[in-house]
């Protein structure tokens, strides 16, 4: 039998080539395999997700606020606290999301005073007094009522963090509608139930709307007037073109509660941040309020 | 495309052996639909994996509300009965909804999944307080033990809601996923068929150029062969385009097909060269052959008793009757025939010479006739001793002419002998008014087996014709036929065109 020829350079690249390829080939059949889910899980990930729930609206500027405090909170801790908003009333009336920040459904809320009235005697004062003209809503922290309400909520496993002006409730009409009530009249109303029910109490229908579209809807006749709370400056500037009636007591006091049981859990760097960026939040609002007034104005053409 | 490959490449692949070019072929072939069954075990390999996992955290998200919903009768069972049994069913619930979490959570493939789970953990976590806080006041018989059960009641339900939260969101993702699982089969059906069928275009179309670009030079070279194997051997060489295998047999072949010309033409020159000499051989036998005969003839005439006998018995005639006037002629003449005879052992002789010896023959035999056979001899031709012919080419028909046609006739009769120069040819004719020869013995004469069956001087017709034919290389330069008015006559054409060298030559060999 004659000896074998050497195979060419081409024939030994070729035979390493399949045999790289196939290897390549079957590691790639292997590796293409999706992994659990458990990776996720296992993944290094944030230390605490944090449910930060609100009644109203996505677009309402109180939410935009809780919203900036989120990625400021989740900048701020390098990812390490992450915090979801979840607003348009998903976990409930504020009386429910009080309920869930007690046993730790839910994380962060903001809620009025009034709110925490049934579990803090303290929050119903203050609550009642209302917020003095020319103060910023933190300053009620540092009254005596303010301490209670710490300790009162502190029992009720809830802990305030940050105090916003909820704004005064407005009762707003055409020029000339006169009177005080809703009686017989379609009243825009934003989407909590506290102003649904307001409104029903006065003995108008609410209408649920947009802050943004109020204006408009009041030009086309869909609404005879709105109930909203307002931001003290908005009620003057509205004054000028409506008639504003401001409820007696109404500027209203909101709190940013944390669910203590979920809260004592975390890591005191993490306690601590979100404190921070609680009491900066304070003045996020702002912008957004008047963001949606002048997107209001606009909407409402130039007489808006 | 071919021309952007590095040369260094391309030559690595042409000089590769084809063994090593088909392997390339197939894996070439074979990679696509490999890379496609590939993608789709892949996708199919997803499919089941994520509908698996959506199983099994639906079915975690199930036994967590069964265990929720358990859980707030359990302990009110316990906290009415007190009963440890009661008590240890709730634990065993307690474990199964840690259980259930903890596979939702080994399951959880989203974020938002992961804060509802949050939630439920944290609720749970109170739940357990709660109805820890009423079993122990139960236990140890605290007041009011149910204000905890109650609380634990409310985040129960709570944690059902979330547990509802869970099932909606996990069931939209789901069908969101589904949804894009649906697309994406159709998609990658589509793409599947469609990169098939290009696949398989591909695949033929390269199969065709690379099948191509390996049995070209096969084709080439066995169109070669076969027109080598028909005997044509200038074909020209086969081109080389590689040095595998292939391209080593044409190599080869080139060799093989030029050393085959080669031989093949010096066969052929040496076959040439050998039939030349044959044929030479041959014609020089014949040629000597006949002269031998013509000289046995020439012999014979010079011996002939009867012509001698007659020959001299007219000499003899004349010597006794006539006082011998006329024998000294007879005598000249005969010995001008024998020395003649005697004369001419190279075989050629000039057409002066023969006409002469015709004379001579004819006045002999005019003698012994006493004038009964009368021999005209008449040339026209100019300088007949330039034309040379072979040696007693016409007194063997004039002889034939006298025994066969006139010896036999009573009345006698008469022979013609002339020369004359026709167009390019000089023609002799030899005609006589004897009693001729009939159609079949004259087609054996043509033949030339008037030999067999003619005899002596039939036998003479046939060596002349053959000797002139042998001389002048011309097949048409000797006729016989019957004339109208009866006899014989024999044309020789000597065409000094065709045979002018020969001629030539001859005449200046003598």
């Amino acid at each position: 039998m004659p000896p074998r020829a050497a195979p060419s350079r081409l024939a030994l690249l070729a035979r390493r080539g399949a045999l790289a390829a196939l290897a390549a080939l079957s590691g790639a059949l292997f590796a293409s395999c999706p992994a659990s889910r458990s990776s996720l899980a296992e993944a290094d990930g944030p230390r605490a997700l944090l449910r930060y729930a609100e009644e109203r609206g996505a677009n309402h500027p109180a939410v935009r606020a809780a919203d900036r405090f989120a990625t400021l909170l989740e900048r701020g801790s390098g990812g390490a606290l992450l915090v979801r908003v979840s607003p348009g009333g998903r976990f409930g009336s504020e009386e429910s999301l009080v309920e869930q920040l007690r046993f730790g459904g839910i994380d962060m809320a903001r809620v009025r005073l009034k709110s925490l009235a049934l579990l803090s005697p303290a929050a119903k004062e203050l609550a009642a007094a209302g917020l003095p003209a020319g103060r910023p809503a933190r300053s009620l922290a540092e009254l005596e009522a303010g301490r209670r309400l710490e300790e009162e909520l502190e029992s009720s496993m809830l802990l305030p963090l940050a105090w916003y002006d909820g704004g005064s409730e407005c009762r707003i009409l055409p020029r000339g509608r006169g009177g005080s009530g809703f009686d017989g009249l379609r009243i825009g109303v934003d989407s909590s139930q506290a102003s649904v029910s307001f409104v029903v109490g006065e003995g108008g229908m609410p209408i649920p709307l947009a802050l943004r579209d109020f204006r408009r809807a009041l030009d086309t006749g869909l609404v005879d007037g709105f109930y909203v709370p307002l931001l003290s400056a908005w009620s003057e500037r509205l004054m000028e073109s409506m008639e504003v009636a401001i409820l007696p007591e109404s500027r209203s006091v909101e709190v940013l509660v944390a669910s203590r049981s979920t809260f004592m859990r975390l890591l005191p760097v993490d306690r601590e941040a979100i404190r921070a960026t609680a009491a900066e939040s304070e003045s996020f609002q702002d912008p957004y309020y008047d963001e949606a007034l002048s997107s209001a104005r606009t909407a409402a053409g130039a007489g808006g | 495309m071919i021309s952007r490959i590095p040369l260094r490449f391309r030559r690595l692949f042409i000089d590769a052996p084809i063994k090593a070019k088909i392997l390339v072929l197939v894996m070439t072939v074979l990679a696509f639909p490999f890379m496609l069954s590939l993608g789709l075990i892949r996708e199919n390999y997803r499919a089941i994996s994520s509908f698996s996992d959506d199983v099994a955290l639906f079915g975690a998200i199930a036994r967590l509300g069964e265990a929720n919903a358990r859980n707030p009768e359990l302990v009110g069972a316990y906290l009415e009965s007190g009963s440890f049994e009661d008590l240890r069913a709730y634990n065993e619930s307690v474990d199964e909804l840690s259980a259930a979490l903890d596979a939702i959570e080994d399951a959880a493939s989203d974020l938002e999944t992961r804060f509802i789970l949050s939630s439920i953990r944290n609720s749970f976590q109170s739940f357990y307080e709660e109805a820890h806080l009423s079993i122990r006041a139960r236990r140890f018989a605290s007041p009011d033990p149910y204000a905890g059960y109650y609380r634990a009641e409310r985040i129960a339900r709570y944690l059902d809601d979330y547990a509802s939260m869970l099932t909606d969101r996990n069931l939209a993702a789901s069908a969101s996923a589904y949804g894009r699982r649906v697309q994406g089969a159709a998609a990658g059906r589509a793409l599947a068929l469609t990169a098939l069928a290009a696949g398989a275009l591909i695949c033929v179309a390269f199969g065709i150029v690379f099948s191509d670009y390996l049995t070209g030079p096969l084709r080439r070279l066995a169109a070669a062969a076969s027109r080598m194997a028909a005997g044509d051997l200038a074909v020209d060489p086969v081109p080389i385009s590689s040095s595998d295998e292939v391209g080593r047999l044409s190599d080869s072949f080139n060799t093989m097909s030029a050393h085959i010309a080669d031989l093949v033409e010096g066969l052929k020159e040496k076959a040439a060269v050998e039939k030349r000499l044959h044929r030479e051989e041959l014609r020089s036998a014949r040629s000597a052959r006949l002269l031998k005969e013509s000289e046995f003839l020439a012999l014979q005439a010079r011996i002939n008793p009867h012509f001698l006998f007659n020959t001299l018995n007219s000499i003899s005639r004349d010597v006794t009757l006539r006082g011998g006037r006329g024998a000294t002629a007879l005598i000249d003449a005969l010995s001008a025939l024998l020395r003649y005879s005697l004369d001419q052992g190279g075989g050629v002789s000039t057409l002066a010479d023969e006409l002469e010896i015709v004379r001579k023959y004819a006045f002999i035999q005019d003698h012994r006739f006493a004038g009964r056979i009368r021999v005209d001899v008449v040339c026209l031709v100019e300088k007949p001793e330039e034309i040379a012919l072979p040696v007693f080419s016409i007194q063997p028909i004039v002889e034939n002419s006298f025994i066969h046609g006139l010896e036999p006739k009573v009345g006698g009769g008469r022979i013609s002998v002339s020369a004359e120069r026709e167009r390019e040819a000089v023609v002799i004719r030899i005609e006589d008014d004897g009693i001729g020869m009939d159609e079949e013995r004259l087609k054996a004469v043509r033949r030339g087996e008037d030999g067999i069956t003619a005899g002596r001087h039939s036998y003479g017709v046939a060596n002349v014709r053959d000797r002139l034919r042998i001389f002048t290389g011309d097949k048409r330069c000797f006729a016989i036929e019957r004339r109208a008015s009866g006899g014989v006559a024999v044309t020789i054409a000597l065409r000094e065109g065709k045979h002018a060298e020969r001629i030539s030559a001859a005449h200046r060999g003598r």
